[in-house]
């Protein structure tokens, strides 16, 4: 059964650029978002570096449409290097030419050019787009949000301490909020119509319902599904992705559920990282500090938190956070709705335990008990957006000062992220105290099989694996 | 750091900040124009049996595919020519340009890619220093910079210590790819935009290998997004490429590279492996050192034979050594021809001297910073290649700076910190610069200016330096802006083009703002003292013989400023003024042009008095020494290997700066640039000989965290360079070199640990090396 009609179907996308509506339908929708700005917008004042959303040259802003909320985000930071255009369906867009009023600068970048915050100037725009991201709603600001908040964007020439000079240099009280200049005014009606768009041999589908996008995936089992295209988006330009059917699940609502009920979270497939970061900021601050490292602002403005989950890269950096919390995944299918635990979601190297039409709708997990031990690793050649050598989440739970519950989950040691639960089980029982590694040490050595590769030897995550366990034990070890 | 605010922006500040700014590929398309990209050698090295393109060719957007054969001339070369534009007989690294192909889409230009067909036999390929020493496998001869008897003094020296030290290679990442675009114009003529540090050898390099005058090829240099080196020898093929193409086709063809594909076509900084013998006496007194440098040169000379010059004549640094002995041969191996980068050999040598002292310091259990001062050079003593060391600089930046760094206890509280050997190990070192600016090939070191006044007052000034980031056109306008006493905003320093100055040298070897800017200078000065002569023939008329409707009309005689003598005027806030007598700037630079004075001059400068014989390895190679030092403490995360830079402090004698803002920038931009070179830029290679991290997402460049939480810069006050522009000095490269005090640091850091073994540490210390070290592994 399909429930979407033709009358609820259109075959174009819409968002506002710079406060102008654009409509796009043709070979433009299939494009990133860069590339339409550059190519057919002349808006040469966005950059393309790396094309893969690490160096943040393309930094934009953007509010996107949230058809749970009926209302569009706030205005963020995003890459449009690797954002395709038709996930910014019902958005609202600014970017560095922008920001200028009749040719005056904005606070931002006066201070930028007060402070020498730009030398060769390419990838200046994007560090003035990622500021603005920082200054909007924000009347004070501290050094180390300056730098959380550029962990996304890379700067050759000036060593970044004129950049934070110039952040806090900033006089707040002359920063206006994008949105008084650019309304957030999308068309909520518009945006309750299924999208259907097709050029040449390609198509994107984005319904308005969980079974016509099972039913789409069914029949069209070689679609891609992208949600924020931060993995997508890089395979993408560089040629190794070249879909012809592109599905999109921005317009079904109960997606966007990002939410916590008594104890339970659950996060829907269109939840970002942003916002999941938010949602377990203060219950669970193990994860928020852990967030703060992982990936930049951008990234977590756009990937979504089962996006990292269902890419199934043995060094997603959230998968071994989800599985020490029990994370159950909630996944939706011709067969309707079915849950299972994270841990039994990955059968080998990027294989998922998914049938054929289903898709992750959910995650669900508890929060931790009041006197839950909860710490996350990322080990990595930078410390600030780069992918792990070895990543790993430790939960413990004592009584009595005997272990009562040990979750240690490890990625980047094997072909899948990996509780170690031979490991976990010589733990109950044991005093939580450093001398426990020297019992876990061969036992660690023996449940991982790490390979040698660009980011480090297999020597070098043996060593990782077992020391992180030792540190975790040692700063908190029981007296 | 210094208040800037009340200086000079970049000049290009407003175009940065708002995106106006335009770079190669942010030029608007023009009608025709034409995708281009080339296609390259997946393997190391290989005898090319053929290469197909048939399928390629039947590609509806494909326009043309050209090979090794549509070129006149197939070999270039900044130093030696020898290496093919495109490789036709034998592919000598990963990455190496066998294809040209233009479309009609970007789309097109991968569907090429993918259609064309190579025949190869591949050929063991030469992989590493190690392995070229084995198999001979040499650029140019073995080079020696010696004084003394070495291995007398080495043989009598209480101490000795050998070793060997390896330095890996950088990538430049330029944040702006290789990019240029090439129009045709009538009678075959090409005008070409290139994003290159070298218009002259751009223009030079496409005239030969299109069979073209070099007088009906111009290459313009608006501004580069970045270039470090990486733009000074290797911007040439790429705007050979797309040249070709504009002439095939009568299309312009544009050709921007992808950041993967920069990276692994273009070379990077060489990696050196230096060998060493070192003697010295109880008090850590460096008594004699015998050296061999190899470097990795890539497939092809490059600039490599220039680099390993430059490490010979730095091996030295900061540091006098009676009896010395350094000689230096460039490896030629199977990856990317290797090629300039900030610092050229400087850091090389100096990185095993400071290596060298961080030994001595751990033998004899004396502080680093004590030995660093026992052997630092002293006015009037000379160095290994017979310059003098003409002030007391260095000695005083030492003492300086270990107290404004409060060195000494913080080296306390560091012991007592490590002795406890709780998570974290700390470590702290001094290094110092000493690096010479001029080129050292003599002849590279001239330069020419124009400069146009215009009737408003303000002016155009025209050099063959180019814009990269380090505001050498922000420098220049202020130079002449000061000239007339106007605003630096009334004076606009135009693209470089090679039809206005011609023969330029490579913006390079830290010294475009010393050569173009005293070009300019002087430029501006001839036209002040014409003006000057036309105000004191102005002053000494009625004023009614002034004015555009008199000149007009030819009732006054016409000023002839041929026959009045060098007169001195006041230039003040845009009057001339001479006693009582005023005249704005404006109408006088009027009253010029209507008496037929030109107000366009053309001047020229060279660096005087230096020299340098190659064969003796005996000169003045330098024109003066940029110096400096920097305190850096580190502090490693024993589980992990983990290492923050908790502290730098960074003292530069930078004379008195033309502009304090950007030549802050300068430092604070090298030093971190070196920071990622000494610690998390890790080239990692395919035992195949194909560089697997060509792309940010695993070459890591220091990202904003990464910089030393506490960081401090300052400028040595007392510094005077009354030889140079306005009492100047170079700032470009030499704080890069700074940054080898946290790689020391780092190993200061490692040797406090009872298993540590940080007398193998190599560059760059990674977090694993560190972990390895610290586990007694490496």
């Amino acid at each position: 059964m399909n429930p979407t009609t033709t009358e609820q179907i259109r075959d174009y996308i819409e968002f506002w650029l710079n406060g102008i509506r654009h409509q796009v339908k043709g070979a433009a929708a299939f494009a990133t978002l860069s590339d339409y700005l550059r190519y057919e917008c002349q808006l040469t004042g966005t950059k393309v570096v790396c094309a893969e959303g690490d160096c943040g040259a393309c930094t934009v802003m953007s509010a996107r449409w949230n058809p749970l909320l009926q209302k569009n985000s706030s205005y963020i930071s995003l890459n449009s290097c690797i954002a395709m255009l038709f996930l910014l369906d019902g958005a609202h867009l600014v970017t560095v030419e922008g920001l200028a009023e009749d040719g005056k600068l904005c606070e931002v970048q006066s201070s930028m050019v007060r402070n020498f915050g730009g030398q060769c100037g390419f990838c200046t725009p994007g560090f003035v787009m990622s500021l603005t991201d920082l200054f909007e709603n924000k009347s004070e600001v501290t050094k180390k949000q300056v730098q959380n908040s550029l962990t996304g964007n890379l700067c050759r020439c000036t060593g970044y301490l004129p950049i934070l000079q110039a952040a806090l240099d900033v006089n707040t009280k002359k920063v206006k909020p994008l949105a008084s200049r650019y309304p957030l005014t999308s068309d909520a009606a518009l945006m309750t119509k299924a999208l259907h768009l097709r050029f040449e041999d390609k198509e994107i589908f984005a319904p308005t319902d969980l079974e016509s996008a099972c039913d789409y995936k069914l029949k069209n089992p070689e679609v891609v599904i992208f949600s924020g295209a931060t993995d997508l988006g890089v395979q993408f330009n560089k040629g190794k992705l070249r879909p012809r059917k592109f599905m999109s699940l921005h317009l079904i609502s109960e997606l966007f559920t990002c939410a916590k009920t008594q104890n339970e979270f659950i996060i829907g497939a269109k939840t970002t990282l942003a916002e999941f970061q938010k949602l377990v900021q203060k219950d669970i601050p193990a994860v928020d500090e852990f967030l703060n490292i992982f990936a930049s602002p951008q990234i977590k403005n756009a990937g979504t938190l089962i996006g990292n989950v269902a890419n199934g890269s043995p060094i997603a950096d959230t998968t071994p956070v989800l599985m020490a919390l029990d994370t159950e995944v909630d996944v939706f299918g011709p067969q309707g709705k079915r849950s299972l635990l994270l841990k039994d979601l990955y059968l080998g190297y990027r294989k998922l335990n998914l049938q054929p039409g289903e898709i992750i709708t959910h995650l669900r997990f508890q929060k931790p008990s009041a006197g839950a031990i909860f710490k996350n690793f990322k080990i990595s050649q930078r410390r600030d957006l780069d992918i792990s050598c070895v990543n790993a989440s430790f939960l413990f739970e004592t009584k009595n000062n005997l272990i009562t519950k040990a979750r240690i989950v490890y990625g980047g040691v094997g072909p899948v992220t990996q509780r170690l639960l031979q490991v976990e089980q010589l733990a109950i029982g044991q005093p939580l105290d450093a001398q426990l590694i020297s019992r876990l040490k061969n036992p660690i050595r023996a449940e991982i099989h790490p390979i040698s590769d660009a980011r480090g030897t297999a020597q070098f995550r043996h060593l990782l694996a077992e020391n992180l366990l030792t540190k975790f034990l040692q700063e908190n070890a029981q007296p | 750091m210094k208040s800037t605010k009340s200086v000079t922006p970049h000049d290009s500040s407003h175009g940065h900040v708002s995106g106006q700014a335009e770079y190669i590929d942010d030029r608007l398309f023009t009608a025709g124009e034409v995708f281009v990209d080339v296609y390259y050698s997946a393997v190391a090295h290989a005898r090319i049996r053929s290469v197909d393109c048939t399928e390629a060719a039947k590609i509806p957007e494909v326009l043309c595919l050209l090979t090794a054969k549509d070129l006149k001339v197939n070999v270039w070369g900044s130093i030696f020519h020898d290496q093919p534009l495109l490789a036709d007989e034998v592919v000598r690294y990963v990455g190496e340009p066998l294809v040209v192909i233009a479309a009609k889409t970007r789309e097109g230009l991968l569907k090429a890619k993918k259609a064309i067909r190579l025949d190869l036999q591949e050929l063991e390929p030469v992989l590493s220093i190690d392995q070229a020493i084995a198999q001979k496998q040499f650029i140019a001869g073995t080079r020696t910079i010696a004084r003394g008897d070495v291995d007398q003094a080495l043989a009598s020296a209480p101490h000795r210590l050998s070793g060997v030290i390896k330095i890996a290679g950088q990538d430049h990442f330029y944040l702006e790819s290789q990019a240029c675009i090439a129009y045709p114009k009538e009678e075959d003529q090409i005008e070409i935009h290139a994003s290159s540090q070298h218009p002259s050898e751009v223009q030079h390099l496409v005239a030969e290998a299109l069979g073209l005058k070099f007088h009906q090829v111009v290459c313009i240099v608006k501004r580069m997004g970045g270039g470090f080196g990486g733009k000074e020898s290797q911007a040439g093929p790429f705007a050979v490429y797309a040249a070709l193409v504009a002439q095939k086709l009568k299309r312009p063809a544009r050709l921007v590279l992808g950041k993967d594909d920069d990276m692994q076509i273009t070379g990077k900084r060489n990696p050196f492996q230096n060998h060493y013998e070192v003697g010295f006496d109880d008090q850590g007194k460096i008594l004699a050192l015998k050296a061999q440098l190899y470097s990795d040169g890539g497939a092809y000379a490059d600039l490599s034979t220039a680099i390993m010059e430059r490490a010979m004549l730095h091996s030295d640094n900061a540091y006098y050594i009676p009896h010395i002995e350094v000689k230096g041969q460039v490896c030629r191996t199977n990856t990317a021809s290797n090629t300039a980068f900030r610092g050229f050999g400087g850091p090389k040598g100096m990185l095993m001297i400071e290596n060298i002292i961080e030994d001595i310091a751990r033998t004899l259990s004396i502080d680093a910073f004590d030995i660093r001062q026992k052997n630092v050079y002293q006015k009037g003593q000379k160095t290994h290649y017979g310059q003098t060391i003409e002030d007391d600089v260095l000695p005083e930046l030492f003492k300086k700076v270990r107290q404004s760094s409060d060195y000494d206890n913080r080296r306390k509280e560091i012991t007592a910190h490590n002795r406890r050997g709780e998570k974290t190990y700390r470590g702290l070192s001094v290094t110092a610069i000493k690096f010479g600016i001029s080129f050292t090939t003599r002849f590279l070191n001239q330069a020419s200016a124009l400069v146009n006044v215009h009737m408003d007052g303000t002016a155009q000034v025209s050099t063959g330096a180019t814009e990269m980031g380090q505001g050498v056109n922000t420098k220049i306008a202020q130079v002449v802006a000061e000239v007339f006493s106007i605003p630096a905003s009334d004076v606009r320093v135009m693209p470089t083009s090679t039809e206005k100055n011609h023969n330029t040298s490579a913006t390079a070897a830290s010294s475009g703002s010393d050569l173009n800017g005293q070009a300019a200078l002087k430029a501006a000065l001839q036209i002040r003292e014409r003006l000057s002569k036309v105000a004191k023939a102005v002053f000494d008329r009625p004023s009614s013989s002034r004015g555009r409707a008199v000149a007009g009309a030819g009732t006054v005689p016409e000023i002839d400023i041929s026959t009045l003598p060098v007169v001195e005027m006041l230039f003040q806030d845009g009057q001339v003024i001479d006693g009582p007598n005023k005249i704005s700037l404006r109408e006088l630079i009027e009253e010029a042009y209507l008496n037929r004075v030109s107000l366009g001059a053309m001047d020229f400068y060279r660096y005087p008095g230096i020299h340098f014989n190659k064969e003796t390895g005996q000169g003045q190679p330098f024109f003066y020494f940029t110096n400096g030092v920097a305190v850096s403490e580190v502090s490693i995360d024993r589980f992990t290997g983990e290492a923050k830079v908790l502290r730098s402090d960074v003292l530069m004698d930078l004379g008195r700066p033309t502009n304090e803002g950007i030549d802050m920038g300068q430092v604070l931009g090298a030093f971190v640039q070196g920071m990622g070179w000494m610690t998390t830029e890790n080239l990692f290679y395919s035992g195949k000989g194909a560089l697997l991290t060509y792309s940010p997402s695993t070459y890591k460049i220091p990202s904003v965290h990464d910089i030393p939480r506490d960081f401090r810069v300052d400028f040595w006050p007392r510094s005077t360079n009354e030889k140079n522009l306005k009492g100047s000095k170079a700032v470009g490269e030499p704080p890069l070199m700074l940054s080898i005090s946290v790689w020391t640091a780092i190993k200061n850091a490692i040797s406090s640990h009872p298993q540590g073994s940080g007398q193998n540490m190599s560059v760059p210390a990674t977090q694993e090396k560190i972990l390895l070290a610290l586990n007694g592994l490496l």
